[in-house]
């Protein structure tokens, strides 16, 4: 999955417009599977004792989407190398992508403003659900879940900055959508499974 | 659907993403009051699965009449593209049927609301847990 050697990052750059010097880059290519398992790898560099964790999904959210994007919108063909490099302390975190692909839209630059969604009883109309978008809230989420984007084209490289406080932010890091309880009957028939799981593990 | 029915189904489904790709979450179905539940196994939905999951889901409601249940206890990321999909997927669930998600992690939900889609699916709690929950 992940490669080294076949392709070098320009270290000089990203340490000169962020401040990454000495960071360790990992390397990929532009194939959505690859993102995964290099955004663990990421995280898992920023991870440190006191480091909560709605911080490190919102770090993972955010820099899952800005690959996402990257790979979608800039990083063609897919052999274009992508390369992750993260610096981290007890305070804050700086992750840069380079890629070698086309320059980002800067329409995707800038953070949009959500777009308001009808109310649910209206969206039993079947005109108001085929006019639901099915995407486009991937800067949204990445300008909501870190602190500072950046980014700059430089030698027909784009270094892509997230930088992000690990310290916790209830407001936005904490945001819950409200649950709704099931109705009577099927709670009931929830509570009979339930019970019948339990009864089956005694016996 | 009845129980044989909604076994094989989930036989088929799992065999069939076993072949597809490796790292696609299975599927696994069951009734539960009168509703198809879904069980995605984790732990990812992100948009190198989500065409994958998008096709088999559909699949699924296009061959049942029951409600849909969506359920996302063993998943614990979930991308943009994934939205989108389970938007797509809201759309071909027209009244009186419904679609509901439950088992969203507090990192899902977080994604829902400010998306604002939480306005949009029907979001329960965790449902009933247990072996009978997932393999009936």
């Amino acid at each position: 999955m992940m490669r080294t050697g076949d392709a070098a990052p320009d270290a000089e750059t990203s340490a000169a417009l962020f401040g990454l010097a000495g960071a360790r880059h990992i390397n990929l290519v532009a194939d959505l599977r690859e993102i995964g398992p290099a955004v663990d790898t990421v995280i898992r560099g920023c991870a440190r004792p006191g480091v909560e964790e709605p911080v490190l999904d919102a770090m993972r959210l955010a820099l899952t989407e800005a690959l996402n994007n990257i790979i979608e919108h800039s990083a063609h063909p897919s052999d274009v190398p992508i390369f992750v490099c993260v610096v981290a302390n007890d305070t804050l975190a700086r992750i840069c992508i380079e890629d070698r692909g086309r320059e980002l839209p800067s329409a995707l630059l800038t953070p949009p403003a959500p777009e308001p969604v009808a109310e649910e009883t209206a969206l039993d109309d079947l005109a108001d659900l085929d006019a639901l978008p099915e995407g486009g809230w991937g800067w949204m989420l990445i300008h909501a879940s870190v602190d500072r984007v950046a980014h700059e084209r430089v030698n027909g490289r784009n270094f892509t900055l997230l930088e992000r406080s690990m310290v916790v932010d209830p407001e936005r890091d904490i945001a819950i959508a409200p649950c709704a309880d099931i109705d009577g009957e099927a709670q009931s028939a929830a509570a009979g499974a339930h019970a019948g799981a339990k009864i089956e593990a005694l016996s | 659907m009845n129980k044989e029915f909604c076994s094989n189904l989930t036989n088929s489904i799992v065999h069939a993403l076993h072949e597809q790709k490796e790292g696609v979450p299975a599927l696994k179905c069951h009734e539960e009051a009168g509703r198809l539940v879904v069980v995605v196994e984790g732990p990812r939905l992100d948009a190198s699965i989500s065409p994958t999951f998008k096709s088999d889901v559909a699949a699924l409601i296009g061959r049942t009449n029951q409600d849909l249940v969506i359920d996302f206890r063993e998943v614990s990321f979930l991308d943009s593209t994934a939205l989108g999909t389970l938007v797509g997927l809201r759309k071909q669930i027209v009244l009186p049927r419904r679609l509901a998600l439950r088992g969203l992690a507090p990192s899902l939900r977080r994604i829902f609301a400010l998306t604002q889609l939480d306005a949009v699916f029907t979001i329960e709690g965790q449902g009933p847990t247990g072996p009978q929950a997932v393999s009936a």
